[in-house]
């Protein structure tokens, strides 16, 4: 894959693509209000939130993936393999704690799988991930076979779709939004972030400055593993059930709000903000066709469609952008003071 | 090697009568008039003139900013003059356009050569124009004309060879053989000698001698005055855009030169001051690693410069990165002071005082879209942290701002992308970088390569002035005036070794140069300068080294080994199953790949050319669904009227996908990821949940199924005929071979004339048709159609496609193998089933077989490029050519 383009720097970015998504979040509410009057209810926004929360945790550590220049597909096959696990806990009536810790100890594992091999086996990450994905996957289906499980208790289901008491705000975002603080600090304002950002432009330099690029590398996708089995938990929790097909294809939808939140494909830029605004849209956008009758399966087109129209509008200006870079480089003058 | 004729060769145009190399002085081959440039509200050229002549050079002398590269871009095509005009011949034309450029016979060799790592040096001298035999590319005229070609330049390298396995100089020279083979009249050099040792540079003067003589006409671009004075006839100085003088060489001393580029006069070249040397910071003994590094020992002092000089590739940046922690040595010790220590990485060794200034600033030194600070600032990051990692952003921009402002950038301040900056000014940049970890040594790898003199002499002036503060500087440079200007001792490397040793006050010029090329002086330098071979017998005919042996057995092992796992895992299926051998269960094999073997043939090409497509399967599924109900509607039609139905859909389809990729730059994974979504949904919407069930379909769309020629069924025959059709056209055809060209590096294929709108737009629609194909033959195969078939199908290609041997990054690997992946995942199927192996097994065997396999090729690939560049480094004593 090929980044000859020369993404600006992301504070020069962020006013452009970030304000454009959060003029479409606007209008999304503006149609969603329109096309029902059940859109603005509490409980509907709770709804929608609560749905996405599977993918938006994922799309955490996906966001670090991508902008580090790799891309781990095998996020969905983690996420069943978690819950398969979990099903397989409950089904030798352990305790639903003891299920919960062995999973997200499965899903770590699995990321840092992922890591060493696409690390050490200096690999491309497309490969790797799409092996792991028919592996991770694969291993589901052994321990699990066909069965599901579907006794949780009370307080695990209301992790999926439960609300704060007195309040429409679904669990899941709050621990969603906790995450994203977390993750949105991490990459933009520690130097761990700044090396990945480094990292998905120039690998070579970085090595070359006595940063471990390695170390990051790994870092994230172990990161993306656990993160699979977060959202397994809250995702089983949602269904209220757990399965070895659970989360097939979660991959796409998650890269898919990655991408329209403004992280550049190849690396090396994109924000978190972005990303959130992106889930927002993507959520709500969803939602509202849903109340306005729409099935499943139009919702796909229209996201399909959401993320390349934004695309191209966004590739027009970005050549508007360039010539004006190019002027202003020209007006320099020397920093000796 | 076939035997040359023994006249001139005909068909390169540098069979000129030799009467004719006589400079004709009256029109010259290509003029410039009042040629201006604007970008915006910016001047870039104004007004310059410019004239060429046959069998003359002319320099182009100027520093960073004053126009040169864009008047080069403007003879090449890539621009357009916005006043002037370009007369050709004395008279008036248009340059529109790369391959416009060339078929004048305009070639520019660029400063970082354009060209395809992953095609053969003779495809590399031929894209884009590969000689034709009737049926598509003749091969065997390709190499044996492209080996002509080199050897007539004295180049010694095998055309079969993969371009990635060469050295800049080596890349060089095939760009210059490029521009003979179409017959170029004008060979612009932009920069050459930047990225190559002298030995190479001299080698490279030679040739454009031989080219004078042949009547071309040269215009050369450098930043050595010594170059420029001494190899140019005439030389031009560009300033800020304008033609300040054109002045036959002999006319200007290197003072004047400088002066008219600068405009003022110019600072002293090496203000090199005392300094103050002390004791030792650094002591190397025995030190031995990197392949060749033998022995070398040395002391690094306080306050001293002490000088690398030798050939590019004689071991100088190889000890540079073992003293910094990059790569480890395998020998030797290494003392701090009085201390003994092992770098273990490149931040253990920062810790310890150390700075390296890597040679190429643009892969090892700079993240180019990050501002200045930024970049400054990337060794020290942990040092800025408060609690959490925190990044304390006040204080990294007052310490970027004081060292920039210390090294003088010119730029806008601290935010400015490095990318927008001038190179002496990055260098800057990264001078400064290296010098906010207050290191005790600082090694400077090729410092002032590729930088103009006004920057080049500034930071001399800085690293003048450290030594003096008391930091001890290795200066690494195979321009022997810097090293000689600057060093108080030089250590000499050749071949890995110390090939000797001096001291200020007895530098001797001769001797150091001497001393770093080899004892030997190349025969070749007097004896052939001009003489064009009459007879190619003086070349030695060249037996395929064993390095090229190898290369060419592991290319094709890959298909060979694929065969023979193939092979294996019949043999074990059947051991254990001998029903696998029957013929109805090997019909079923044979079924179940053929589907998946015309897409993943598809997606083979679509990756070849560096995209990919995951909508294959939703293509798939929206043509079976619409082939299917139209076949419903007309059931007393002509049978290939539901293929043409289907191959529509998955043509317009297709076309939708390239529109996205070629028109609308939409990066390919991301551009399919969206159409993924919008075709599956689209033929959901379109069934209505419904199914149809070939049995309320016409017989004839059965009959596909049943039709059976010589014992084995249509699909089958259809698979074999795509994959071996497709085969063909990959390594027979031009637009194959562009295909290639294209993945293995897009901008040089733009060069090259190829255009990539076109050929991207093309895969995908071949994608497209034949997911359509695909489609109409499901139906047939599963006996029902609905919308949510193939749902992983995109998987399944491209681990077909992987397995079969084609690089994710595009530019290598045959379809033949991605047939053969798929081929090797039914029989993995079927044998999981017939073994009696729960079904539950299938996916985990299938991801343990990518991984394995994506492993094992990557660790050939490495051995085979490690043994080529052993190989090849052992080769680089010079050729003896026989008398």
């Amino acid at each position: 894959m090929n980044s000859g383009q020369t993404t600006d720097w992301l504070r020069r970015s962020f006013a452009r693509w970030e304000v454009f998504l959060l003029f479409v979040l606007i209008g999304t509410f503006i149609c969603g209000a329109n096309v029902s009057r059940y859109f603005l209810t509490a409980s509907n926004l709770s709804i929608a939130l609560a749905g996405m929360t599977p993918t938006a945790i994922v799309a955490l550590p996906m966001t670090l993936i991508i902008v580090t220049g790799e891309i781990d597909i095998s996020v969905g096959s983690i996420v069943g393999l978690c819950a398969s696990v979990m099903a397989v806990c409950l089904e030798q009536k352990l305790p639903v704690e003891v299920a919960m810790v062995l999973g997200v100890v499965v899903g770590t594992l699995a990321g840092f799988i992922n890591g060493l091999i696409v690390v050490y086996g200096v690999l491309p990450s497309l490969v790797v991930t799409i092996g792991t994905l028919a592996l991770y996957r694969g291993i589901a289906q052994i321990i699990l076979n066909e069965r599901g499980v579907s006794g949780f208790p009370e307080w695990y289901q209301s992790i999926g779709f439960g609300t704060i008491d007195g309040t429409p705000i679904p669990w899941s975002s709050i621990i969603f939004i906790l995450f994203f603080i977390g993750f949105a600090v991490f990459l933009h304002a520690t130097h761990w972030g700044r090396a990945l950002y480094a990292i998905g432009n120039n690998r070579e330099a970085v090595r070359f400055s006595g940063i471990s690029t390695n170390r990051a590398i790994l870092g994230v996708f172990v990161a993306s593993g656990t993160m699979s089995s977060l959202a397994a938990i809250i995702l089983t929790a949602y269904l209220a059930s757990a399965r070895s097909d659970t989360a097939i294809g979660l991959e796409l939808p998650v890269i898919t709000a990655v991408v329209l939140g403004g992280v550049n494909i190849f690396g090396g830029a994109g924000t978190m903000i972005g990303v959130l605004i992106a889930l927002l849209v993507l959520a709500f956008v969803q939602n509202a066709l849903g109340l306005a009758g729409v099935t499943p399966e139009e919702q796909q087109i229209v996201t399909g469609a959401v993320l390349i129209v934004t695309l191209i509008v966004f590739g027009a200006s970005e050549i508007l952008q360039k010539t004006g870079t190019l002027w202003r480089s020209r007006r320099a003058r020397s920093l000796k003071d | 090697m076939k035997s040359a004729p023994s006249r001139e060769p005909s068909d390169v145009a540098w069979a000129r009568d030799l009467n004719n190399a006589n400079p004709s002085l009256v029109t010259p081959v290509i003029e410039l008039r009042g040629i201006t440039k604007r970008f915006g509200p910016i001047e870039v050229l104004s007004d310059v003139d410019l004239s060429l002549y046959a069998g003359r050079v002319h320099s182009l002398a100027g520093e960073n900013g004053a126009g040169k590269s864009t008047l080069v871009k403007i003879l090449g095509g890539i621009y357009q003059p916005d006043n002037g005009r370009i007369l050709k011949d004395g008279t008036a034309t248009t340059i529109l356009g790369a391959a416009d450029a060339r078929h004048q016979g305009i070639a520019v060799i660029h400063q970082h050569p354009t060209v395809f790592p992953d095609l053969s040096v003779a495809e590399n001298v031929f894209v884009g124009r590969q000689p034709r035999r009737m049926l598509g590319v003749d091969w065997a005229a390709m190499t044996s004309k492209a080996w002509e070609l080199l050897s007539s330049l004295r180049i010694e390298i095998d055309v079969r060879v993969p371009v990635k396995m060469l050295s800049i100089a080596e890349r060089q020279a095939i760009e210059i053989a490029k521009a003979l083979s179409v017959d170029a009249r004008v060979l612009v050099m932009d920069e050459p000698t930047s990225t190559i040792s002298s030995r190479e540079i001299d080698r490279l003067f030679q040739i454009v001698e031989r080219l004078k003589k042949q009547g071309v006409a040269i215009l050369f671009i450098s930043h050595f005055i010594d170059e420029i004075l001494g190899l140019g006839d005439e030389v031009t100085v560009l300033r800020s855009g304008k033609r300040i003088i054109t002045s036959p060489t002999s006319d200007l001393s290197p003072e004047q030169t400088v002066r008219h580029m600068i405009g003022t006069e110019p600072a002293s070249f090496f203000p090199k001051e005392d300094a103050q040397i002390g004791t030792p910071v650094l002591s190397v003994r025995g030190l031995s690693g990197a392949a060749f590094v033998e022995d070398i020992n040395f002391d690094v002092r306080a306050g001293e410069i002490l000088g690398f000089f030798g050939l590019v590739g004689s071991g100088r940046s190889e000890v540079a990165q073992m003293l910094f922690g990059i790569t480890q040595p395998d020998q030797g010790e290494i003392r701090l002071g009085a201390q003994s220590v092992r770098f273990r990485s490149s931040r253990h060794a920062m810790q310890l005082g150390i700075s390296l200034l890597p040679e190429d600033r643009h892969q090892q030194g700079l993240v180019l879209p990050f501002p200045i600070r930024a970049n400054e600032t990337l060794p020290i990051l942990r040092q800025l942290t408060q609690k959490l990692g925190l990044v304390d952003r006040t204080k990294e921009t007052q310490i970027a701002r004081d060292f920039a402002g210390r090294m003088r950038v010119v730029a806008t301040g601290v935010e400015q992308p490095t990318n927008t900056l001038s190179g002496g000014n990055q260098q800057k940049v990264l001078l400064a970088k290296w010098l906010i970890p207050s290191p005790k040594l600082l090694i400077l790898d090729e410092p002032t390569r590729g930088v103009d003199v006004g920057a080049k002499a500034e930071i001399h002036r800085i690293i003048s002035h450290l030594a003096t503060q008391g930091l001890a500087v290795v200066l690494i440079s195979d321009d022997a005036q810097e090293v000689i200007g600057m060093a108080d001792r030089i250590i000499v490397f050749r071949g890995g070794r110390i090939a000797g040793e001096s001291i200020r006050g007895s530098f001797d010029r001769e001797a150091i140069l001497l001393a770093a090329a080899h004892a030997e002086r190349d025969q070749d330098v007097s004896a052939t300068a001009g003489a064009i071979p009459t007879s190619l017998e003086t070349a030695p005919p060249r037996s395929p080294s064993r390095s090229q042996g190898l290369i060419g057995r592991l290319m094709r092992v890959r298909e060979l080994g694929l065969v023979v796992a193939l092979l294996i895992m019949c043999l074990a299926v059947s051991t254990r199953e001998p029903r696998f051998l029957q013929g109805a269960n090997l019909a079923q094999v044979a079924l179940s790949a053929t589907l998946v073997c015309i897409v993943a043939l598809g997606e083979a090409i679509v990756i070849i050319a560096r995209q990919v497509d995951l909508s294959v399967g939703a293509i798939v599924a929206t043509s079976a669904f619409i082939s299917a109900e139209w076949l419903e509607h007309h059931p007393e039609g002509w049978i290939g009227l539901v293929v043409l139905v289907g191959c529509a859909v998955g043509g317009a389809l297709g076309i939708i996908n390239a529109l996205l990729v070629a028109v609308f730059r939409i990066p390919a994974i991301v551009a399919t990821l969206g159409t993924l979504a919008i075709y599956r949904g689209g033929v959901i919407v379109l069934a209505g949940g419904r199914q149809i069930s070939a049995t309320v379909l016409p017989d004839s769309y059965g009959d596909i199924a049943r039709v059976h020629l010589a014992g084995v069924p249509l699909r089958v025959w259809l698979a074999l005929l795509f994959t071996i059709g497709f085969g063909l056209a990959a390594r027979f055809t031009r637009t194959g071979r562009n295909l290639y060209a294209l993945g293995s590096n897009q901008e040089s294929a733009r060069f090259a004339g190829i255009s990539e709108r076109w050929h991207i737009a093309l895969v995908f629609i071949l994608s497209g048709l034949l997911c359509g194909l695909v489609g109409v033959l499901w139906g047939a195969r599963f006996g029902t159609v609905d919308a949510v078939i193939a749902p992983d199908l995109h998987l399944q290609a491209i681990s077909a496609v992987v397995v079969g041997g084609v690089s994710i990054f595009g530019g290598s690997g045959s379809v033949y193998g991605a047939a053969l992946g798929a081929v090797i995942f039914a029989v993995l199927q079927n044998g999981v089933q017939l073994l009696g192996i729960n079904r539950f097994w299938l996916q985990a065997v299938v991801g343990a077989a990518i991984l394995v396999t994506v492993v094992f090729y990557s660790h050939l690939a490495r051995r085979a490029e490690r043994v080529e560049r052993e190989s090849r480094r052992g080769q680089q004593s010079p050729r003896r050519v026989a008398p």
